[in-house]
């Protein structure tokens, strides 16, 4: 009895250690369990007690066919994700519709072309909230939902292709480097930066551009229904704000989030809920996207001490 | 030459043990929630922010019909808050908090009754209806009702 005493006295023997251990072992499980949540539940539906029938795609920065991950975050947004957003609102019976919020300079036609495709595969109502900028493939993308809604200074349009690049072969030549030109197949290195391009090729390249605008004037004028002649006219590569893009046809409505609720509202007949589609993301875009917040409220700071020097006024 | 001890024969330290009043313990729990906000609480910031972007008083509604995603932290979160103190009472007889307030459980504190005397901590039905109990049953008892079940006590140690 005595000797069980002294066992419960010595096991009760405060030591600052042992508290630190069972501390060090709770705050372990908590942030084991926070990081698998955070990674596992981001990329369902956002909010997900919000039961929504609408599902929320944001389409945001230069688009591209792949995502290109950096240590700083993702930039842009890639085709690969919205069609995988796209996957899960199929699969999703509660959603009916969907509303694309766009924000984007456009970018790889090829990209464009492939959330076009999947949005017109999409069997239920679209509609395109053009924000601040959708121009170019970013145009091509919103012209493929059902309506498009911009606001009246909102860059739309840029109906055109371009493929310049820098070339520096006079550069190259003053530091005393040269190129060595080793190719099979003439045409192989055409549009390499470090020879002037013969005129040939550059028609050549002109060509396939054309081909290219010649595509996005025929995608855009089935989608709009629009007349060939009439895109034609329309694609110069201009852009246009909202207010002037509604004039031409470009857009259905001009307005932001509201009116594009309110459109679906009427196409639905059932007041609308919001459900944000997110893509997927793993432990490394979770540690990267903090990094990316660091470093821009790292910026943020910095930046306040500077803010009476430069300053963009609209 | 053979050092001289000398016994001065001064007083030892004298200590009385009386039950805790319901100030001094309420202080070491609000202790204990400061150092649970630390370990347990702050990893899942980010998680709450996400789920609760809003004010409080917008969340109050958001509350009422939450996810299972957020049951499941609320649940893990008062799990792992009930083992902080089942825990630190079972191995040294008191936590963070009843250290700072000179409190700590006395009698024989099994792991079953130390899980049992902290039940308190969860804020699930029937639990936090000991929430207004506990309170009234110090006042008017000197001694919890979970201490009462489990033959423990929790006492204050003031030197004289």
């Amino acid at each position: 009895m005595a000797r069980q005493n002294d066992m419960r006295e010595e096991r009760k023997r405060p030591t600052i250690l042992y508290g630190i251990f069972i501390l060090l072992g709770l705050f372990i499980i908590s942030s084991c369990v926070a990081t698998i949540i955070s990674v596992g539940s981001v990329g369902k539906r956002n909010f997900e007690f919000a039961s929504g029938n609408v599902a929320h795609i944001t389409i945001s920065g230069p688009l591209t066919t792949e995502r290109s991950d950096t240590f700083f975050g993702s930039e842009g947004t890639s085709s690969e994700d919205v069609i995988q957003e796209i996957e899960k609102v199929k699969k999703d019976k509660g959603i009916k519709a969907v509303l694309f919020e766009i924000d984007s300079p456009g970018g790889s036609p090829v990209a464009s072309e492939e959330i076009g495709n999947a949005i017109k595969n999409l069997d239920m109502p679209t509609v395109s909230w053009i924000r601040e900028v959708g121009a170019s493939g970013a145009y091509w993308v919103a012209s493929s939902t059902d309506h498009i809604v911009a606001n009246r200074m909102a860059i739309t349009g840029s109906i055109g292709v371009f493929g310049s690049y820098l070339e520096f072969p006079g550069l190259l030549t003053r530091f005393n480097i040269t190129y060595r030109r080793l190719v099979s197949g003439k045409y192989k290195d055409m549009g390499v930066p470090y020879r002037t391009l013969e005129e040939e090729e550059e028609a050549i390249l002109q060509a396939k551009l054309d081909l290219i605008h010649e595509y996005f004037i025929e995608e855009v004028a089935m989608n709009r229904n629009l007349s060939i002649n009439q895109t034609r006219e329309l694609a110069t590569g201009m852009f246009y704000l909202g207010s002037e893009a509604k004039d031409l046809g470009l857009v259905d409505e001009l307005g932001g989030k509201e009116e594009a609720i309110k459109y679906l509202e009427g196409v639905l007949k059932a007041n609308v809920t919001l459900v944000a589609f997110e893509r997927e993301r793993s432990l490394w875009d979770v540690l990267s996207e903090i990094s990316a917040k660091n470093s821009f409220y790292l910026g943020k700071g910095m930046s306040s001490f500077l803010k009476d020097d430069f300053v963009i006024r609209t | 030459m053979a050092e001289e001890t000398f016994n001065l024969r001064l007083p030892k330290k004298r200590y009385v043990l009386s039950d805790a009043g319901l100030v001094r313990r309420l202080f070491a729990i609000i202790i204990d929630l400061l150092i649970l906000d630390l370990v347990i609480f702050s990893p899942f910031a980010a998680f709450f922010q996400k789920e609760f972007p809003g004010t409080f008083f917008e969340n109050m509604g958001v509350l009422q019909g939450f996810s299972g995603s957020v049951a499941f932290v609320f649940g893990l979160i008062s799990i792992l808050a009930l083992l902080y103190f089942t825990l630190f009472q079972y191995y040294f007889s008191q936590t963070y908090g009843m250290k700072i307030m000179k409190i700590s459980v006395q009698g024989d504190v099994s792991f079953g009754r130390s899980l049992v005397r902290n039940l308190i901590v969860l804020p699930f039905f029937p639990f936090y209806l000991l929430w207004v109990i506990e309170p009234i049953a110090v006042v008017m008892k000197k001694s919890a009702l979970l201490e009462r079940v489990t033959g423990t006590r929790t006492i204050v140690r003031m030197e004289i």
